[in-house]
Formats: structure tokens, sequence, C-alpha cells
């Protein structure tokens, strides 16, 4: 257990969504939502599987993971505290994980189940606003930061195979 | 003139908004016709625009930007919007947005829009809902493609 007061540890973690919120706005955010304390090496959201809650983080560092059925993986980001997590499923409308997030370190949440989110975005409260403020302005990071990402990934592969393509034209020439 | 307020109250994006609302959002937009092949927006470029489009098509075109190879185009149709990127954080526009037929467009400027959304949260929140679900969809697709590469 933390010795934090709730509210305080909340605007520590995310203070750029706190500033927005009032009191009674984070008091209505926590009463909504559990908050957990969870080990290294565990996997909060599965790959490919339904996604029932939604996650923010109030400490710790996880990983974000694609996997394919063969069991290879790739990281494709970090997430530390003030991200939230679980949200792109339930927003796409897909409502399966395109990735797992797995705890690299302790990590303290708070945990809102997907009734709560939806409940939450229908009421029209400043919260709920604020909220979906807030994760546009963290989805347009995340996918500048998946765009860069996507960019060197193709980049890397493309010299790899450049590289292929001299060697072999080395050796074809008698060249080192 | 058209009945721009009809369009917007049984339209699938904003007909769950109210008759204030949508008074308040169609009194903003600016309804013009464009010739066959206008373009509205260019891939990479800061749309400053969202677009509604009231009659006609328009087709969604980018290019792979590291093989120069055309993706596949999407068509969209009456009662579809683009450029909603433009409302956000300055994100760059996806595709180009060129018109396959003449075409009568409903746009929200960004800066009518920034007013707007003070005055009245509940379109804002619409917008917002709009664009997060955008986003969301494109970084499943990006995780889809980052999966496709483990193969």
């Amino acid at each position: 257990m933390s010795n934090i007061e709730p509210k305080k540890e909340f605007k520590i973690a995310a203070p750029k969504l706190a500033e927005s919120l009032s009191d009674e706005d984070i008091d209505q955010l926590l009463s909504i939502t559990q908050r957990l304390e969870i080990p290294p090496g565990r996997k909060i959201i599965r790959d490919q599987q339904p996604v029932e809650q939604i996650f923010i983080v109030l400490s710790g560092k996880l990983n974000a993971v694609v996997e394919d059925e063969a069991g290879q993986s790739l990281v494709i980001g970090s997430i530390g505290p003030g991200e939230l997590i679980g949200e792109v499923s339930l927003l796409s409308g897909a409502m399966i994980a395109s990735s797992s997030v797995v705890t690299s370190t302790d990590v303290a949440v708070l945990r809102m189940p997907h009734l709560a989110f939806s409940s939450l975005m229908n009421d029209g409260s400043r919260l709920s606003i604020t909220l979906l403020e807030y994760i546009v302005s963290r989805l347009g990071d995340r996918l500048k930061a998946a765009r860069q990402r996507i960019k060197s990934i193709d980049k890397s592969a493309i010299k790899f195979k450049d590289d292929q393509s001299r060697s072999f034209l080395g050796r074809l020439l008698g060249l080192r | 003139m058209y009945d721009l307020n009809n369009f917007l109250s049984i339209s699938r994006v904003f007909g769950e908004l109210s008759t204030e609302s949508i008074n308040a959002l169609s009194s903003v937009m600016k309804v013009a016709n464009f010739q066959h092949h206008h373009i509205f927006t260019r891939q990479g470029s800061t749309a400053d625009a969202l677009h509604l489009i009231l009659d006609g098509c328009v087709e969604l075109r980018a290019m792979d930007d590291l093989t120069d190879e055309e993706l596949e185009p999407k068509v969209l149709h009456a009662g579809d919007i683009f450029g909603q990127l433009a409302l956000g954080d300055n994100m760059p526009m996806e595709a180009t947005a060129i018109g396959i037929s003449k075409t009568l467009t409903a746009s929200l400027n960004v800066e009518e829009f920034k007013k707007l959304k003070l005055q009245y949260p509940a379109i804002n929140f619409s917008f917002l809902f709009i664009l997060a679900s955008q986003m969301a969809r494109e970084l499943q697709e990006i995780n889809a493609n980052s999966r496709k590469r483990l193969n």
C-alpha cells in the first residue's frame, strides 16, 4: 500500500490531467476506480484478447508488446505514470487488445471497468470532457511516436537489405 | 439555400447533438460546391478544416512514405467526414482528399471550432470522440502491421 494520499498520488502521476480537474472531479474519478499494485513481469492486457478495463498508471514502468502465434514478440513502446492503458480497444470499437502490456517494474495503477468508463463518457460532465481531451492529446503523441517507429523499422529493414545486396554484389565483383 | 440543419440532425456523426448545438454548428459551417478533381487536402500537410460531404464523392489517396506506392484508396460519400485531424493537435493529414465527382461540402474551420467548443461542450465532446476513435483505430492498425513484420 502507498503511504501517499490518493489525490496527491494522482496529481503527481498525471499532472497535466490533474491541473485541468477540480478536487471534486478527482474525487469522482477516484471513486469509480480501484487502486492496484502489481509486481514486475505481470501481463495486465493480453494481445488479441478482449479488454474489459482501463488503467491509469500511477507509478512504475510497463512495456507494450505485440506478439504473433509463434510466440515471437516485439516491444513497441514504454508506458509510464500518467499514461492510460486499454482505452484504444474501447475507443476503436474493436474491444480487442492490439498489444500486450507487461509490467517491467513494480507498478501502481487505477483500474476502471469499461462500463464505468462508458458511463462516464455518456454523462457529459466536465470530468468526461477533460478526460477525453487528455486521451486525445496522449493518443496524438502515441500516434506520432508509432508512425516514427514504423518509419525507422522500415528504414533499418531497407538498410539491411541494401547491406545484403552490397555484400552480394561485392562478392560478385571481388570487392570487400 | 441548403438546409444544413436538417442534414446535420439526421447525420450519423452529428445526429445525437441537441437542436441548439446543431444550430450553432450549422451557423459556422461553410457550404460550398467544388468541381470534379478538386483537391481538399494533401497528404502530409496540416489541414485547417473538417469537411462533411453533403453530396458527391471524395477519394482518400495515400502513398507509402518509403516505397512511393499508392495504397488502396477509400471512397467517402454523403454523410462522411474527413480532415477531422485538423481539429486535433496539428496532426498531419494521412491522405490526399480529391473530389471524384462534383461535390457539395460543409466545412468547419479550426478557428471557428475553437470558439464553438468553448461555448458548446457537447459539440466539443462529439468531435473529441470522433478524433479519439480515429486515432485509436489508426494505432490498432499500426500495431497489427508491427505484428505482421514479426513473420
